[in-house]
């Protein structure tokens, strides 16, 4: 009972009697649900593609970062060389 | 008497549930509002129903394509990731030994030209001009 009565829709009484056909409400209900799912998903696959796009470019520029960061490693690694040299001899 | 006329019309949907799955999926509220506007789309569809269906099936498949792409690039980035942040912080900590080392030098007198060069250059590099990069 309670399944049926989830089961039923209220329909504008004009629109009914314009259409006129349960069968072509259904119809009609089900193809503009279609059409609304159709565009969702639309929206959704355009946003995965910019965070794709995105995500690639990111994904490009981390190598370089990260070759530029070791480079600054290695010279500061140097430095603290010389450094500990010099304040050894200070003391 | 003044009877008035109900202004809905309630239809059962029998056996065909779909229209309230894909409604609960869409997170839409099936008021006769929202019935009024989805016939009224369903009515200016140029698309009949095996062919939306077909059209949202085959932009399922893409969507669920794109997602697993997406995923293999975060896992992707999430390595490269780890890398960079590893590397920034050991320069970030040997850059602070750096520095301190610098001060102590500050106070020291330099033996000859080219170590007070070398001590004026690194006390500018950390400790004048310190800025992690």
């Amino acid at each position: 009972m309670g399944h049926e009565r989830r089961c039923k829709l209220d329909v504008p009484r004009d629109l009914y009697e314009k259409v006129g056909d349960r069968k072509r409400i259904r119809k009609l209900i089900k193809i503009g649900l279609l059409s609304l799912k159709v565009a969702s998903l639309e929206r959704e696959i355009a946003d995965l593609t910019d965070k794709i796009k995105g995500s690639r470019k990111h994904l490009t520029e981390l190598p370089h970062e990260t070759e530029r960061l070791y480079e600054l490693l290695g010279k500061a690694i140097e430095d603290k060389g010389v450094l500990e040299k010099m304040f050894d001899k200070g003391k | 008497m003044n009877i008035q006329r109900k202004k809905v019309k309630k239809i059962a949907l029998e056996n065909d549930c779909e229209i309230l799955e894909t409604a609960k999926k869409l997170g839409i509220s099936l008021d006769s509002e929202a019935i009024r506007n989805i016939i009224g789309l369903g009515m200016g569809s140029f698309h009949v129903e095996s062919k939306l269906k077909q059209t949202v099936k085959e932009l399922e498949e893409k969507k669920e394509e794109l997602e697993s792409h997406f995923k293999k690039i975060a896992l992707q980035t999430i390595k490269l990731e780890a890398e960079y942040v590893g590397v920034r912080n050991q320069y970030g900590r040997i850059f602070r030994d750096n520095r301190v080392l610098a001060m102590h030098l500050c106070a020291h007198t330099p033996m000859n030209d080219h170590e007070r060069r070398v001590r004026d250059m690194l006390i500018q590099k950390y400790i004048i001009d310190s800025k992690l990069a």
